[in-house]
């Protein structure tokens, strides 16, 4: 009750938030799935197989970074604001795009690319007949991951200064305000789930039919 | 061991006979097949002989004790169990597969050693190149081998097999039938054998028991089925090349006509010597053995009408299958079906050329098992 | 001051909340494997059930962690519970919930009914089973899934100092607050290392684990 009270009284103030949440994800988010694929794209090709994997082990590795630490260390550089959490989120949400891509590339048969090469391809055409559209499942699930992990994250950013939902809730948590923090965390709760169910959607239509489970 | 069934139900679900009031006595060091279309309860037979599965009622008697009155677990260790290759532990080696059963018997390690790498030469698997393979590491007729000798590796007097060799290919299939056979001469077990596969059957068994929906409709030696299948349903499960099939149960041996008269060249044979020969004995074609009776091939004497009289014999040679006295008839069959001849030379293992084997006298063979279907 | 120079100054300080930071994560695991494992075993008999069980594991891990710490403070504030050690240790059995059990499941799954059988046939006790077969089959699978746990457990601990469970997020969250570089580099980095650390220590020791004949078979 209290909670939708406040609600209420602040829907400006919450659906500016909202909103400011909602162009840092995208902006970030948007610029790291498109960097993210060329990159795995490119570490790909043929003759840069040992900068394929070096750069599976590197993501692969940071995967396992707090996305707390990127936060801070691109504070350190940048310092606060909304410029260095989209910074910091492009950088952590860059990690699991090109990770899920690259391995589905590297892992795309010998066999098969043989096979299409004998059919006389040329390269590009392997990569866009071929290649992709077998990496295309694993390629969206790393797209939809870091967009839940971005939302997340982009909460956390709130601690630079980035403004966002995460702001109400710490302000909430600052002065033990129950119904502040709720109000808060409810719509980044809602974003999340809602990008998570619209990307499991669009993955599925978009898997080619051969490949699905 | 002999085995005797009295009176055994399974239900599954009330009313629902899997398997319905059987009686049979398996006999002692012999490889009983069960066959019969799926879902007729074979398996869940083979099952209660181990206890995996608890009949509902009835009684089995193994050797004069009813199965009742011994420990399951005991039962299980002292009963060989086969089934298709995917029962071999990945996380094991070769070794340790099939020494699972005698460490659970406490054997000491030194015996399991030795008779782990028996089993091993048994099933011709070489013991230093395999034991410490893993199954991974295998091709699915190795670790259907490992898989047998896993079965053997108490030293059962009893082996179950269920469908043992039913997810490998045909051409490796016949190569581990055949292997099993030789394994099976040598080891004198009561074997169970269950299959779905009709030629497998009258290639492996002794006797065979054909169940239809939980019951047994006939169980008798495997040549009796043949020739004697007790109604339709044996018959359909035959097939409609049973006659044939009949084929597979006859060696070369029992059959073929030994000696005869063949051309010998010793090197320096003219066309002339061979033409006066296929012209004395009024033949179109005659074979060609070497000083030893070695077969070298055949000559035809609508050729040799057209060579002049002094060329070498050798030139005009055509190569031809052969087949030897423990092959069956079956492949004989196939054999001069390929070459299109009417007779098939039979020769031992180095070659020398003991006789023929005729398709009329194959012919014959299958008429005598249709005729028998006619009565 | 350099970054060094406050290093070495606060040493005890930075080995106590890396104390405090593994207590939480130690804390949770056990507890996310004694109730994801169960339920990995349970829904595993059914496709159907452990779809909607993942499905469901899987909404709950998409719920962003400061969020999550926001509804417990104020859920668990009349239990008196709402801030510290408690609600961070539940937060990271929530997250816990989708790797445990999507890897119970799986490895369940892995162990094929008749090999068991043939395990039974050839006369082994449902203990032997256990040990010998169904515990070496499945235990490395589990192992992957509680090490993503355990990963994600360094960020969730970090992130719980925000609602008094202390540890490491002392350094970059009081560093934020006050502006002290060295903190918040500092801070980074440990938490850097120890995720990195986590992973990579929990992926020997689950290679170590793992049957030779099953990695073989992995890699073919
Ligand atoms: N565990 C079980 N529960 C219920 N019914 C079963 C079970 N196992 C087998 N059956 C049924 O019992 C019958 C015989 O099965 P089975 O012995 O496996 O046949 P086969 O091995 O000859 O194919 C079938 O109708 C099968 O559906
Ligand atoms: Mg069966």
């Amino acid at each position: 009750m209290e909670v939708l009270e406040y609600m209420v009284e602040n829907s400006g103030y919450i659906m500016e938030r909202f909103l400011e949440h909602i162009f840092i994800f995208l902006a970030s988010w948007s610029m790291a799935v498109v960097a993210g694929i060329a990159i795995a794209i490119f570490v790909t090709r043929p003759g840069h197989r040992k900068a394929g994997k070096l750069v599976l082990s590197i993501t692969g590795a940071t995967q396992a970074v707090p996305s707390i630490a990127v936060i801070a260390l691109v504070f350190l550089f940048m310092g606060i604001g909304a410029a260095p959490a989209v910074v910091a989120l492009f950088l952590y949400s860059l990690v699991p795009v090109v990770f899920n891509t690259a391995s589905g590339l590297m892992n795309v048969s010998m066999k098969m690319k043989e096979a299409a090469k004998g059919m006389g391809m040329t390269n590009r055409q392997i990569l866009w007949k071929v290649e992709m559209p077998v990496t295309v499942p694993t390629m969206l699930s790393g797209i939809r991951s870091s967009a839940t992990i971005n939302i997340g994250t982009a909460a956390i950013a709130a601690s630079i200064g980035a403004g966002g939902l995460g702001e109400i809730i710490f302000t909430g948590l600052r002065m033990t305000k129950g119904p502040m923090i709720i109000a808060g965390a409810i719509p980044v709760t809602f974003l999340a789930i809602a990008v998570d169910i619209i990307l499991g959607f669009s993955e599925k239509a978009l898997t080619s039919k051969g490949l699905r489970t | 061991m002999s085995i005797e069934f009295k009176n055994v139900v399974k239900e599954y679900e009330v009313g629902l006979r899997a398997v319905d009031n059987l009686n049979i006595s398996f006999e002692d060091k012999k490889l009983t097949i069960l066959i019969g279309p799926s879902g007729c309860g074979k398996t869940t037979s083979l099952k209660m002989i181990n206890r995996l599965i608890e009949k509902t009622s009835g009684e089995i008697i193994v050797d004069g004790t009813s199965l009742d009155e011994i420990d399951p677990i005991r039962l299980r260790r002292s009963i060989g169990y086969v089934i298709q290759e995917i029962g071999l532990f990945p996380h094991m080696t070769v070794f340790d597969n099939i020494a699972v059963t005698p460490r659970l018997m406490k054997w000491d390690e030194s015996r399991i050693k030795k008779h782990v790498c028996d089993l091993l030469d048994l099933v011709n698997l070489e013991p230093s190149d395999y034991s410490e393979k893993f199954p991974a590491q295998l091709s699915g007729g190795q670790r259907q081998r490992v898989g047998v000798a896993r079965g053997l590796a108490s030293d059962p007097k009893i082996v179950l097999m269920d469908e043992p060799f039913g997810a490998i290919d045909p051409i490796n299939r016949e190569k581990l039938q055949d292997g099993f056979l030789e394994i099976q001469s040598k080891i004198e077990k009561t074997i169970i054998f269950v299959t779905h596969d009709i030629r497998e059957a009258i290639k492996l068994g002794d006797k065979i028991a054909i169940l239809n929906n939980g019951k047994l409709v006939q169980y008798a030696d495997t040549m009796t089925v043949v020739q004697e299948p007790a109604n339709e349903f044996v018959e359909d499960l035959l097939g409609a090349d049973r006659a044939l099939k009949g084929l597979e149960l006859v060696r070369v041996r029992e059959t073929y006509i030994p000696g005869g008269k063949w051309i010998e060249d010793s090197g320096d044979c003219r066309v002339k010597k061979a033409k006066d020969f296929l012209i004395d004995e009024g033949r179109k074609f005659a074979y060609v053995v070497d000083g030893s009776k070695r077969l070298k091939g055949y000559v035809m004497l609508k050729q040799l009408n057209k060579a002049s009289d002094e060329e070498p014999l050798k030139k005009h040679l055509r190569s031809i299958e052969t087949i030897q006295p423990l092959s069956n008839l079956m492949e004989a069959m196939s054999l001069i079906m390929n070459t299109g001849l009417s007779s098939l030379p039979v020769v031992d293992d180095k070659d020398r050329l003991l006789g023929i084997l005729r398709f009329k006298d194959l012919v014959n063979l299958v008429g005598s098992y249709e005729s028998s279907d006619e009565e | 001051m350099g970054f060094f120079e406050y290093l070495a100054r606060n040493y005890d300080l930075v080995l106590i909340e890396l104390l405090n930071h593994i207590k939480i994560i130690a804390i949770a695991i056990p507890i996310a494997i004694g109730i994801g494992v169960p339920i990995g075993i349970i829904v595993s008999r059914n496709k159907k059930v452990s779809s909607i069980a993942l499905y469901g594991a899987g909404i709950l891990m998409t719920i962003p962690s400061l969020a999550l710490f926001g509804y417990m403070v104020v859920l668990l504030a009349p239990l008196k519970a709402g801030i510290g050690v408690t609600p961070a240790v539940i937060a990271l059995v929530i997250y816990s919930f989708l790797p445990v059990i999507r890897n119970t499941v799986v490895a369940v799954n892995s162990v094929d009914p008749r090999m068991i059988e043939a395990a039974k046939g050839m006369g082994m006790t449902n203990r032997q089973i256990l040990l010998r077969v169904r515990l070496p089959l499945t235990i490395p699978i589990i192992m992957a899934g509680v090490r993503n746990a355990a990963v994600m457990g360094v960020s969730v601990a970090t992130i719980a100092y925000l609602i008094g469970a202390r540890g490491l997020g002392y350094f970059i969250f009081s560093g934020l607050g006050r502006s002290n570089f060295n903190m918040v580099l500092l801070g980074a980095i440990i938490v850097s290392a120890l995720g990195i650390g986590m992973n990579y220590g929990l992926l020997a020791l689950e290679e170590a684990i793992t049957p030779k004949g099953l990695k073989i078979e992995r890699d073919k």
